[in-house]
């Protein structure tokens, strides 16, 4: 059997295959490259990054629930300075794209993150839209189309890398939100984040995380995020980066056919560290099995029965 | 640091009425087992395609064989349950070893105190501290008796030790915690490494205080990777938050925050 073509271009991004790791699950890569071969990934979403270190929320941080976990870790980071000196040299040497996530508290911290990281030199920006606006009493960047398409145009102006704004599920019209960031200037968005959650011990009657609330991911977010791509797939026809509870290459596949053009593994590295390069040589397997050449055959290859 | 496929070499239950139920799993894991070190642990698949629970889960190296680790464990909540039902044969996935064990104090003589499914990692350090010839004491607390084979288990790799239970069905009555009163009396520890709850850890950080005696304590949190990228098992310390997975499990304990 020939080679099949797995690379793929989203927005401006070139990634010789479509399956990367998601921010806050991964590390800053070091953590798992003695059980990964971290040259074979398509690429690395980095843990989000804030441009003064945070220290996070108090524990308990993780619960698990069924086919689930949340977690409250508060965006915990070194900081941006710390990450270009301590850690992207030793990304540098593999032959993967490295995409930094970042997050703020005002479009002046959006700003100065894009501006530092174009300089120190990443392949491309994962902006995190989950976040208080502080200025505006606290509210979310990523639940208003107004101020997730102000963040987008903040990024954008300081950088000329690909730029992809990731989505929080929690909002009414997840459309809108896609729509208003490509037009401030996004090359994607990476849909979804976590979704909010909450757990109760029912001996002590207190919330299982010291934060009260957290972010639900795993196998259980799977079809929301699916459903939520597929509306914004079919109705703006932009790029997408498909997330959530992908353990499998048949995970990752639906994704695809659904019109994501490459996929992050998040939760199930904790599970199978190996996950990613298992989704890769499976999608391989899987385009080997239907005779298609190339991936580019299968992504939003779903067929709507009429 | 291993991902390895081990194979079930033997699964004993030591179940008997009015004891305390422990499991004892051997795995054969060459690669872990060769480079393991006391107080480290590993985390546990509990099963290969399922996705509830989803979740690895962390256990201490209880011993180390040739080719093998062992673990001794006790059944929580539905991992645990699951993992009852492993028999000889079965394939499981077991990413280790992980984390810093404990660091040998270098006077004697020294204790190991342990609460209930705590012996676990004292016992592998108490095994290497034999083979080092460092002269110390074991002090376990549980809540009832033990099946009699399991004592033998740990006898073997101990030594004797002294036992304490809630109810007096086994060694004397009382708490742990009380018997390292008791044992002062005899003779000051150099340094105590401990193990198990979080209400006897304390109790037990604060009698050493008064007495000025070192302790190392291994620690548990709730974890999702084991490996330092999640940043979710973090502790407070007087250092700020550390990963109990990556800077521990075993710390110093003034280093703990433990009015937290
Ligand atoms: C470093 C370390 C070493 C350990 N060594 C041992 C050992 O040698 N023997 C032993 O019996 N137990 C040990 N434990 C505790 C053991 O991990 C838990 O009992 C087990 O995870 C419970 O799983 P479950 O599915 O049965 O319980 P559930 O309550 O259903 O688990 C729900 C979730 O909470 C987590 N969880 C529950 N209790 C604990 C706990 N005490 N610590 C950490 N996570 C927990 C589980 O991993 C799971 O993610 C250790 C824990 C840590 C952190
Ligand atoms: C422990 C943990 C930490 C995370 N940290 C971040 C983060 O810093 N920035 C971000 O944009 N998303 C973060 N996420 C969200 C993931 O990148 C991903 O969007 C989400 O977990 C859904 O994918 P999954 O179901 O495959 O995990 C985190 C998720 C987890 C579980
Ligand atoms: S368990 Fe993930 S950092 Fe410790």
């Amino acid at each position: 059997m020939g080679k099949v073509n797995l690379a793929v271009k989203v927005g401006r991004l070139e990634l010789k295959n479509p399956v990367l790791v998601a921010s806050g699950t991964f590390g800053y890569g070091e953590e798992y490259a003695q059980l990964v071969d971290l040259n074979r990934l398509g690429g690395i979403v980095v843990k989000g990054l804030s441009l003064e270190p945070k220290i996070g929320n108090p524990p308990p941080r993780l619960v698990e629930t069924s086919c689930g976990l949340i977690n409250a870790i508060g965006l915990e980071n070194i900081g941006v300075e710390r990450f270009i000196k301590e850690k992207l040299p030793f990304l540098r040497q593999f032959e993967t794209k490295i995409i930094v996530n970042i997050f703020g508290y005002s479009f002046k911290d959006y700003a100065g993150l894009a501006a530092k990281l174009t300089a120190a030199g990443v392949n491309a920006l994962e902006v995190n839209i989950s976040c208080p606006n502080i200025k505006e009493g606290g509210k979310f960047f990523g639940t208003d189309p107004t101020s997730a398409a102000a963040v987008t145009k903040a990024v954008c102006e300081e950088t000329d890398l690909p730029v992809f704004v990731k989505l929080t599920p929690q909002v009414t019209d997840i459309v809108e939100i896609a729509q208003a960031v490509i037009e401030a200037g996004a090359d994607g968005v990476s849909m979804i984040n976590t979704f909010p959650a909450m757990a109760v011990d029912i001996h002590t009657r207190r919330p299982k995380l010291g934060n009260i609330t957290g972010g639900l991911s795993g196998p259980c977010l799977k079809p929301i995020a699916l459903k939520m791509i597929w509306e914004v797939v079919r109705s703006l026809h932009i790029p997408v980066m498909g997330i959530g509870g992908i353990m499998s290459a048949a995970d990752a596949l639906e994704y695809l056919i659904v019109g994501a053009q490459a996929v992050q593994v998040g939760t199930a590295n904790f599970v199978n560290p190996r996950t990613a390069l298992e989704v890769i040589d499976g999608i391989e397997d899987y385009l080997r099995l239907h005779h298609f050449k190339d991936i580019k055959s299968i992504i939003g290859s779903v067929l709507i029965p009429k | 640091m291993f991902l390895e496929t081990a194979k079930v070499v033997e699964h004993c239950h030591f179940i008997e009425p009015g004891a305390e139920i422990f499991h004892l799993l051997t795995l054969s894991a060459p690669k872990i087992a060769s480079s393991a070190k006391p107080g480290q642990f590993v985390m546990v698949r509990v099963g290969a395609a399922i996705l509830d629970p989803l979740l690895r889960r962390p256990f201490s190296i209880f011993y180390q064989g040739k080719d093998t680790i062992s673990l001794l464990y006790k059944v929580i909540g539905k991992g645990t349950n699951l993992m009852t039902t492993w028999e000889p044969g079965d394939k499981i996935s077991v990413l280790g070893p992980l984390g810093k064990g404990f660091k040998i104090f270098s006077s004697e003589p020294q204790w190991l105190v342990a609460g209930g499914a705590g012996i676990a990692p004292l016992c592998f350090l108490g095994s290497r501290l034999r083979e080092k010839k460092v002269s110390f004491k074991t002090l376990w607390g549980l809540r009832y008796k033990i099946a009699p084979a399991l004592m033998g288990v740990i006898q073997q790799k101990l030594g004797d030790l002294i036992i304490y239970t809630e109810n007096g069905s086994l060694g004397y009555q009382g708490l742990v915690t009380e018997g390292v009163k008791r044992l002062r009396q005899e003779e000051k520890p150099e340094g105590i490494y401990a193990c198990g709850p979080l209400p006897m850890l304390k109790a037990l950080f604060r009698w050493t205080k008064e007495e000025g005696i070192a302790m190392q304590v291994s620690l548990e949190a709730n974890m999702a990777c084991g490996v330092g990228a999640c940043l979710g098992c973090v502790i407070e310390t007087k250092e700020g938050y550390k990963k109990v997975c990556r800077q521990g499990p075993v710390f110093n304990a003034e280093e703990i925050k433990w009015e937290k």
